[in-house]
């Protein structure tokens, strides 16, 4: 945060960045694996899965064999977006239709009680697989992660890339975010670099972060179009988005807060040193 | 008593409790937040200029508000950037409003906002031409999302939270303005200075978007939060609003006015009337004017101008058909 309140994510990616020790993130976890948003307080009733999911990531990127792994892992695999449920599957199905997704298709939610959303999803299924590649696996780990991929691809937008949830409602197709893209792009790796919706959701986040404004959003962009940089044109536009975001992170008011700090910088590093903590085959 | 008769008693007193609990209003526990009377001024702006600084400031000067050495959190709406759509609180008014707020003697003007769909907030600043008002004028933005967090009982019990957790700066503002764009929405009718008001119920612990509150019905959330944190004062941006599929996918319609209000349930019934709709059949104005404030014309001082007798209608989406004037 930007405060000087203790919140997971700033702090997972901050450990990230400095490569720096975990020993807080085992402080704060729950007793039941997940991670609370902000500590103290609101993790008691509301544990986020996206925390969790950056949480996981920073530990096996920086402590692998962290006792709280295991639990964790468990935790990720118990939650999931409340469609999931027959009963509001059904509703979406059948009454709830303004808003174009297929219930069958779920992943992670933001919140306890509510539905799947493309961030949580995305940053739960490249925990999932970092997990694996870490030896880290849970009986219902597999499924979760192919149900959590097929969600992703069914959420996308018509002309590629993703919203924050959905690619259509009320008759509308909505436009992508160049955030959501890419960490939908990073969770999405191990699909085939010549089908469609990938080919198709590249070429939007390079369109879209030409002159982009936000460091966030193009940093983000960065540790996408670096997960990818053997697709065709990819290279080429991988550093002058790092001369730009290089450039934004010269005005200060654009690095508003710690989490867009050390995105920022494992951007960077990424690109200079060939090192993406969210790259999974690393 | 008998066993049998002490059941037959335990059912009734429970058959009884529920019937209660169903009959009696969710605000039936909150207090009464209505002023006796709230005052409203409907102001002509054509058009989003530097001309905005005079109009805002003789408006606000109607309101004869105590403002020396307080502290003003000016919160617009802030979505996300659609170039070529007014969607967002347009940053002249916002900027506008903080140079009227130190004017007439505030010791700070703060902007804040926590965009439901967007995390990279630094991003719509930007893109929305906020991020030039806040330089040329030298103002402080806070990305609600990401603040410092206090939690609060809810003011009211419409949906289950019964507590809030909330941003720091808003909650320690003197003064917290809401500053809507005028717009129908697609699924709580409009949105206007109280459904404004999801912006500062912070993402980093709810998400983006706030989901939770969408679960606990959009329409319950905005009056659970409003009873928690009632806005002091309201902005409404309807120089350019918003009709049809509104909050993003409507069409822009000019309403070439501003609604400046010390109740943001007077502001919001103003505003639908305004927009030719029937504020009474809006489930969350109707709701809010039981305790948090006045919609009914009489207890409304107009300081500015009348309400026209005829505005056509604006476009709203076939299940909100019944909100229009006709």
């Amino acid at each position: 945060m930007g405060g000087r309140q203790f919140a997971t994510e700033p702090t997972a990616l901050a450990i990230l960045a400095c490569s720096g020790r975990p020993d807080v993130l085992a402080r704060t976890q729950n007793a039941d694996g997940g991670w609370p948003p902000v500590y103290p307080g609101a993790g008691a009733e509301l544990p986020g899965g996206w925390a969790t999911s950056l949480a996981m990531i920073t530990l096996i990127r920086t402590h692998p064999t962290n006792h709280g792994l295991q639990r964790a892992l468990r935790w990720l695999c118990a939650s999931r977006g409340i469609e999931s449920h027959w009963l509001w599957r059904w509703k979406f199905k059948l009454a709830d239709t303004q808003v174009a997704f297929n219930p069958d298709k779920f992943g992670w939610s933001w919140a306890p009680g509510t539905a799947s959303w493309v961030v949580p999803t995305a940053f739960a299924v490249i925990a999932l697989r970092l997990g694996r590649h870490q030896g880290l696996t849970a009986p219902e780990a597999e499924n979760r992660i192919r149900i959590g991929s097929e969600m992703l691809v069914d959420r996308a937008c018509p002309g590629g890339g993703w919203n924050a949830g959905n690619s259509r409602v009320f008759g509308v197709a909505l436009d992508a975010h160049i955030d959501a893209t890419a960490i939908a792009l990073l969770a999405l790796q191990e699909r085939e670099r010549n089908e469609l919706l990938i080919t198709q959701s590249l070429d939007q986040l390079v369109a879209r972060t030409h002159d982009c404004l936000g460091a966030s959003s193009l940093a983000w962009a960065l540790l996408a179009l670096h997960a990818w940089r053997r697709y065709r044109h990819i290279p080429r536009e991988l550093a002058r988005r790092g001369e730009e975001l290089e450039r934004l992170m010269r005005t200060p008011e654009r690095i508003a807060d710690n989490a867009t700090l050390a995105v920022c910088a494992l951007a960077l590093d990424a690109l200079a040193n060939d090192r993406n903590s969210f790259e999974v085959t690393q | 008593m008998n066993r049998r008769g002490f059941a037959g008693a335990a059912v009734r007193l429970a058959g009884g409790a529920v019937l209660l609990k169903t009959q009696a209003s969710p605000s039936w526990l909150a207090s009464d937040q209505r002023p006796a009377r709230s005052r409203v001024a409907i102001l002509t702006a054509a058009a989003y200029t530097d001309k905005l600084d005079g109009i805002v400031y003789e408006g606000l000067r109607l309101f004869d508000l105590q403002l020396r050495g307080k502290t003003v959190l000016l919160k617009p709406n802030l979505v996300e950037y659609i170039p070529g759509v007014e969607v967002n609180t347009n940053p002249w008014l916002v900027g506008a409003a903080a140079a009227a707020f130190l004017g007439l003697g505030a010791a700070k003007v703060i902007v804040g906002e926590g965009p439901g769909h967007q995390r990279d907030t630094q991003l719509v600043v930007a893109e929305s031409k906020l991020e030039q008002q806040l330089r040329d004028r030298r103002l402080t933005f806070v990305d609600l999302n990401r603040d410092d967090l206090v939690q609060m009982k809810t003011g009211s019990s419409y949906t289950r939270l019964g507590a809030l957790w909330l941003p720091q700066s808003v909650v320690g503002a003197d003064i917290v303005v809401s500053m809507p764009k005028v717009k129908t929405h697609h699924w709580a009718g409009v949105t206007l200075s109280m459904k404004n008001m999801f912006g500062v119920v912070p993402g980093a612990v709810y998400g983006w978007p706030k989901n939770v509150l969408h679960w606990e019905g959009i329409e319950k959330s905005i009056l659970d939060i409003c009873s928690t944190l009632r806005p002091h004062f309201v902005i409404a941006d309807g120089i350019v609003a918003m009709e049809g599929n509104g909050p993003l996918h409507g069409t822009s319609r000019a309403l070439n006015k501003i609604v400046l209000s010390d109740d943001p349930v007077a502001a919001d019934f103003t505003c639908a009337r305004l927009m030719g709709l029937l504020p009474d059949k809006i489930y969350h104005l109707e709701r809010a004017a039981r305790f948090l404030g006045n919609g009914a014309v009489e207890a409304i001082q107009l300081l500015g101008e009348e309400i026209p007798e005829w505005n056509e209608p604006f476009t709203v989406l076939p299940q909100f058909e019944h909100l229009r004037r006709i």
